[in-house]
């Protein structure tokens, strides 16, 4: 959509104005110079193949944060949610090579305007999106002349820019140059107030060195500007021999070895200057691009324009210079493509690096930058012009001459950051320089101030190509108070056009070992999702067979006593517990009440049936009255099933309420079982069958839990039984607590038990505790019945267990003296 | 703002029942002795709602799977067909009544016995080759002393009983086992005591929010 | 036959059955097991809901609501809400209403599960392990005195050292691994030790519960044959 010719939109808040205006009316933005419109900036425009990118730091930083996506390189909407997992996979699973294509074609595309915009992008951008996405298109605004204007956050920006030995001297430079005639009137009034008062935020050792720069100043050999001036005019503007930075690679090492680890210690780095003379192309105009190209030729993945990379991520104002002087920025850079042709695995990048977005997969949209709560609407701070190459000619030529003389002294004068300090790679590096003695200014300048994280950021050849600056130059503003003039500064129509919304990627930054927890995370979640198959068994296998074969013997064991009938095994001894239980039983008159606790499944009525029989006949030789009661839903059941089964087994008579009564089921776990041992008769107050329970003649003297003569609690859960002994004890008093229990819970009562503080009075477990209570008792029920079947398994399961256990053991001890055999083979 | 809001007051409500019904166990406040009980038999009332509201989810899933013809869904029609058929019965008569008890003799008890007697074959099945897997000391501890505590919870037959097997067992159980128990108790009493203030102090919220 | 009825034989009959179809697990998973099972499960949740609901909702809950007097009715209205509360959070709508209950619930839960583990069992444990070195209460052991101070000693380590395999604290040892001290290091191998022979015995004791379960199926289907052949 372009704007209406009546009204001017504005470039900082979008919204129209009329064309009168020379500020917005609104956020009192500068609405003037216009520029051409779409159409017609086509007509102008160069070749589309050949037409770079005028996309800044802020393109290729989300470019590179979306190669973690898949959909990095289309442009439909996708679902950019914020899993971090999934892009964490993604990025891993991502080749660079996958990059490169897609890289070279979104480079390729003829009518890319802002590519990176364009990819993943939405429809309907949310509006922190939007508030981004308008920082990144003030890209496109003309430089801005006040320097109050300035934000705060460029001013940090500057500052950390600042931090990097490249760009502290192009501060500077942008400082101090002003004065200097041959530097372009742009480049002369960048924001030397702006930056000043940015001098606030810069860090220390930032401050320091500037300090001792000012100090120098006052030498007559050579002025810091001058000094700074060389270290970018005459690189950028004048090529220099390929052979002139091949000495300086070896010094840049000290930097990139504390960054970066190299695979290969002879890798063909870019050297610096390389990327520093194709980061300014625009400086040099179109007759210095083949200049470039011939002393650095790079290979095509090669071509990536670093220093721009580094500018614009540091000064994304110097991309509006930039744009402005009518010149496109090269776009789309990647850190990828030079990590794959410098052979760098990952490249481990310092802390502050990776606070400004660059992780250490993959360089990001730093958060500084998303979270940019203005446009950029200030001029950028270095402005090279292409519109006076003589003048910077002649710079570079008094500079290079200022630098000779100069020599290394000053490098050395220069106080290191403090990060630098204490490495002995720097003092290695100036051992090197000494060693190859006076370097070129070109050199130099690279030493001392590219950092090495540019290093694998090389340019891209397809982008440098594309660089044509004549064009812009050539560019007439149609309208507007500014219509005739050539190279003015796009503006309306770069706002006003339509574009699809961005996604932008909010990666967590994290670190390598984050992301393997990640990953064993997202496996395991992933994998609990799935429904995993059984292994289908095979329907006759060892394992079948050996276990149809104990259940067979097992059942051939018990049987064989119940078809003899004479006894086979001895009668085990009657034990103590046996003996102290029935000492209680037989202190019970008739009638007297006794609780019993009927709490496990139906499943152990094989066991605990027959054992809590025997108490039962016992009980109710003595005439006592039971109160049956359960804290499992099923115990009500299983205690009348006891009732009966004693009953018949014992040829008794005890009938409902006239010799016991069932309390019924108390659900609530230990909180029910509290509640009924403070207050049973609340807690329970109806039996049932839904009569009154406590106002039958037995019960009546009971009002609490002491109040019984007896109480037995028969369970086959550990859980059950501590639940019992924690929840009543304190209101037991001098009653007798007796545990019926299974003999898989005894193990874990015998604490209990134990005197001499015993807090169970009698422990009585398993089959044999029934037997050896029978004994106490004159009876021979479960003896008769069930004792010899039950040792003649237990003696068959022994047996078996000892036999597969030594062979096992052999097996074990053959495969321990076979190296090499199988650990599966060979035995049972 | 009002999820927290809500963490607060379940919070508070978890944190001021369960601190009425703590300190009973300690100290006993008459004030608060009747609030104890009181929440105390609500728990009890609230918990069978509770089991109540579980067996009708559990009614309610098997009841999709049959109308939905899921895999399975014949088993889901089988469980409720069992579910329903002893609601009616054992909710009409009463759960004592004989018909209930016939449901229990006949069908509950047989089935449950039956899966603890498959669980013999199956630990046997494991015992014989625990050490195949596992070859180290603590496997062969924990043989031995399964083999030497059930050699003394059976009878030997006639003629073949082996001395000192009872009272080796016997003191097994008394000094190794109950000592190694004794530990586990402990353990176990104190981690449910930490979880326990945990949930109390509303740091763990088992209950949502 | 033998005085059956009906109902009784027809029970043997179901119990056979089912009997049976469990026991075909040892051929494998199949159908019968499986029907089994659902029956199994569904019989227990219809118990559940007319135990539950004859022991505590109609007694406690329904009656006191509808026949009680107004003193008792105002009792039982808290609970009554309550419980309303928490039958609607089947709902998906009303489950947030419900969420005070559950509170409730595992607040008095969690009261009731450490007051009862520290009263109940922590300190009388503690004290009854310390009790073990007790010479006076070691002169009333029938036994010798050298044999109850040994078993006491042996008790006592056990019962520590177990402990101590429950100790999770460590120290940042090589390469950063966390690493227990030394001493708890020994200490735990030894209660290691303990906590194999306990399990040992539990498993004996697992064995010896199942084996009599299947002492039990057994002679229910020799009882079965038996009342087959009259």
């Amino acid at each position: 959509m372009v704007a209406e010719m009546d009204d001017v939109r504005c470039p900082m808040c979008g919204r129209l104005n009329p064309a009168h205006l020379e500020v917005c009316q609104y956020c009192e933005a500068r609405l003037k110079p216009l520029r051409l419109s779409p159409e017609e900036q086509e007509e102008n425009e160069a070749p589309e193949e050949i037409r770079p990118d005028t996309g800044g730091v802020t393109d290729w930083l989300r470019s590179l944060a979306q190669e973690g996506e898949e959909a990095a390189s289309r442009s439909t909407s996708e679902d950019d949610s914020l899993d971090w997992l999934k892009e964490l996979k993604g990025e891993q699973e991502i080749e660079a090579e996958d990059f490169f294509e897609r890289l070279d074609s979104t480079i390729g595309e003829p009518d890319t305007q802002d590519w990176s915009d364009r990819i993943g992008g939405r429809e309907e951008p949310l509006d922190e999106e939007r508030k981004i996405e308008n920082l990144f298109d003030e890209r496109a605004l003309p430089p801005r002349e006040e320097d109050e204007t300035q934000p705060e956050w460029l001013l940090e920006m500057r500052a950390s820019y600042a931090e990097s030995p490249l760009e502290a001297p192009i501060e500077e430079e942008c400082e101090e140059s002003p004065g200097e005639p041959p530097l372009p009137q742009a480049f002369a009034t960048e924001d030397a107030a702006a930056l000043q008062s940015a001098e606030a935020a810069y860090p220390d050792w930032y401050l320091d060195s500037k300090e001792a720069k000012e100090a120098e100043e006052e030498q007559p050999s050579i002025a810091p500007e001058d000094e700074e001036a060389k270290h970018i005019l005459p690189i950028t503007e004048q090529p220099l021999p390929e052979e002139g930075f091949e000495g300086r690679e070896e010094e840049a090492e000290w930097v990139l070895e504390e960054w970066i680890p190299y695979e290969e210690e002879g890798t063909a780095e870019p050297s610096l200057s390389e990327e520093f003379q194709a980061s300014q192309p625009q400086a040099s105009g179109a007759v210095e691009e083949s200049k470039l190209e011939e002393a650095s030729p790079p290979p095509l993945e090669e071509v990536f324009d670093a220093s721009t990379l580094a500018e614009d991520v540091f000064a994304p104002g110097e991309g509006e210079a930039k744009q402005a002087t009518g010149e496109e920025l090269p776009s789309e850079p990647s850190a990828a493509p030079e990590v794959e042709q410098t052979g760098l695995p990952s490249i481990e990048l310092p802390d502050w690096l990776l606070d400004s977005g660059v992780s250490e997969n993959g360089l990001e949209v730093p958060d500084w930058l998303l979270s940019a709560p203005q446009p950029l609407d200030v001029a950028a701070p270095l402005e090279l012009s292409v519109e006076e190459p003589e003048a910077v000619a002649k710079i570079e030529a008094e500079e290079r001459e200022e630098f000779l003389e100069a020599g290394l002294s000053e490098i050395e004068a220069q106080p290191s950051p403090d990060w630098l300090e204490g490495t002995g790679e720097g003092v290695q590096a100036e051992q090197l320089l000494e060693k190859e003695g006076l370097p070129g200014p070109e050199e130099r300048l690279e030493q001392a101030e590219i950092p090495a994280w540019l290093k694998p950021m090389q340019p891209i050849e397809s982008v440098t190509k594309g660089i044509v600056i004549e064009e812009d130059d050539a560019r007439v503003e149609p309208a507007g108070p500014l219509a005739g003039l050539k190279g003015v500064l796009p503006a309306e129509p770069e706002i006003a056009l339509p574009r699809e919304p961005s996604a932008y990627n909010l990666k967590l930054q994290v670190t390598e070992r984050q992301q393997a927890h990640a990953q064993t995370l997202k496996k395991l979640i992933e994998e609990e999702g799935l429904v995993k198959p059984l292994p289908q068994e095979a329907f006759v296998s060892p394992q079948h067979i050996l276990r149809l074969f104990i259940a067979f013997s097992l059942f051939l064991a018990i049987l064989f006593p119940m078809v003899m009938s004479f006894p086979m095994v001895e009668r085990p001894p009657l034990s103590e517990s046996a003996l102290a239980a029935s000492q209680i039983v037989n202190r019970l008159s008739e009638g007297d009440p006794v609780l019993v606790v009927v709490d496990y499944q139906a499943g152990y009525a094989g066991e605990l049936d027959a054992v809590v029989s025997s108490v039962f006949d016992h009980l109710m030789i003595r005439g006592a009255f039971i109160t049956l009661v359960s804290t499992s839903p099923l115990g009500a059941l299983q205690a009348e099933r006891l009732i009966a089964t004693t009953n018949r087994n014992y040829q008794h008579d005890y009938r409902r309420e006239a010799h016991y009564l069932n309390l019924g089921y108390i659900p609530g776990g230990t909180a029910g079982l509290r509640s009924f041992a403070e207050q049973p008769r609340l807690t329970l107050p109806l039996t049932i069958e839904g009569t009154m329970a406590w106002s039958i003649q037995a019960l009546a003297s009971v009002n609490q839990l002491s109040d019984f003569r007896a109480i037995i609690v028969a369970t086959e859960a550990s859980e059950i039984a501590r639940a019992w002994i924690e929840q009543t004890q304190a209101h037991l008093g001098a009653t007798p607590l007796l545990f019926v229990v299974g003999a898989q819970t005894q193990p874990s009562l015998l604490p209990y038990a134990q005197q001499p503080l015993p807090q169970i009075t009698v422990l009585l477990s398993g089959l044999s505790g029934g037997v050896s209570y029978e004994q106490a008792t004159g009876r021979t029920k479960i003896y008769d019945n069930r004792w010899a079947s039950f040792s003649l398994g237990g003696i068959l399961i022994i047996s078996l267990i000892l036999i597969g256990s030594v062979a096992n053991l052999i097996a074990a001890l053959f495969r321990a003296n076979t190296p090499g055999k199988k650990a599966e083979g060979g035995s049972l | 703002m009002k999820h927290n809001l809500r963490t607060i007051l379940l919070a508070l409500i978890a944190g001021f029942a369960g601190l009425v019904v703590l300190v009973g166990y300690f100290i006993d406040i008459p004030l608060l002795t009747d609030l104890r009980r009181d929440f105390l038999r609500w728990g009890v009332l609230l918990s069978s709602v509770a089991i109540m509201v579980g067996v009708a989810n559990l009614f309610q899933v098997h009841w999709r799977r049959v109308r939905t013809r899921q895999p399975g869904g014949m088993y889901s029609f089988i469980l409720i067909l069992s579910m329903i058929v002893t609601l009616i019965i054992a909710g009409f008569f009463g759960p004592t009544a004989a018909s209930s008890q016939w449901i229990y003799n006949h069908i509950q008890v047989p089935i449950e016995a039956s899966l603890l007697s498959l669980l013999a074959v199956v630990l046997t099945y494991a015992a014989v080759r625990l050490l195949r897997h596992r070859p180290n000391l603590f496997s062969f501890v924990f043989v031995l002393t399964a083999l030497l505590v059930l050699l003394g919870a059976v009878s030997m037959p006639q003629g073949m009983s082996i001395p000192y097997v009872a009272d080796l067992r016997l003191w097994i159980e008394q000094i190794l086992v109950t000592s190694g128990a004794r530990g586990l108790l402990i353990g176990v009493g104190l981690g449910t005591l930490a979880t326990g203030l945990r949930v109390l102090f509303g740091v763990d919220r088992p209950y949502g929010g | 036959m033998n005085g059956l009825g009906l109902a009784d034989l027809i029970g043997i009959l179901v119990g056979l059955a089912v009997t049976l179809m469990t026991f075909s697990y040892l051929i494998g998973d199949n159908l019968f097991f499986r029907i089994a099972i659902h029956v199994f499960v569904g019989v227990s949740a219809g118990f559940v809901i007319v135990l539950a609901w004859y022991s505590i909702i109609w007694p406690q809950l329904v009656v006191p609501l509808i026949a009680g007097d107004l003193s008792t009715r105002l009792a039982w209205l808290l609970p009554g809400i309550l419980a309303l509360l928490l039958i609607l959070r089947a709902s998906p709508r009303f489950a947030a209403l419900g969420g005070i209950v559950v509170s409730f619930l595992v607040g008095v839960g969690a009261a009731t599960a450490v007051g009862g583990a520290v009263v109940g069992t922590v300190f009388p444990q503690i004290n009854q392990a310390a009790s073990v070195l007790d010479l006076s209460s070691v002169a009333q052991q029938p036994s010798s005195i050298w044999t109850t101070l040994f078993n006491g000693i042996l008790m006592l380590a056990g019962t520590i050292s177990t402990l101590a395999f429950f100790h999770f604290g460590a120290r940042s040892g090589t390469q950063n691994l966390p690493r227990r001290q030394a001493w708890i290091e020994v200490l735990a191998t030894v209660g290691q030790v303990f906590i194999a022979i306990t399990f040992g015995a539990l498993y004996a004791g697992i064995l010896q519960t199942t084996l009599a379960a299947f002492v039990e199926r057994v002679e229910f289907l020799m009882n079965f044959i038996a009342v087959l052949l009259g």
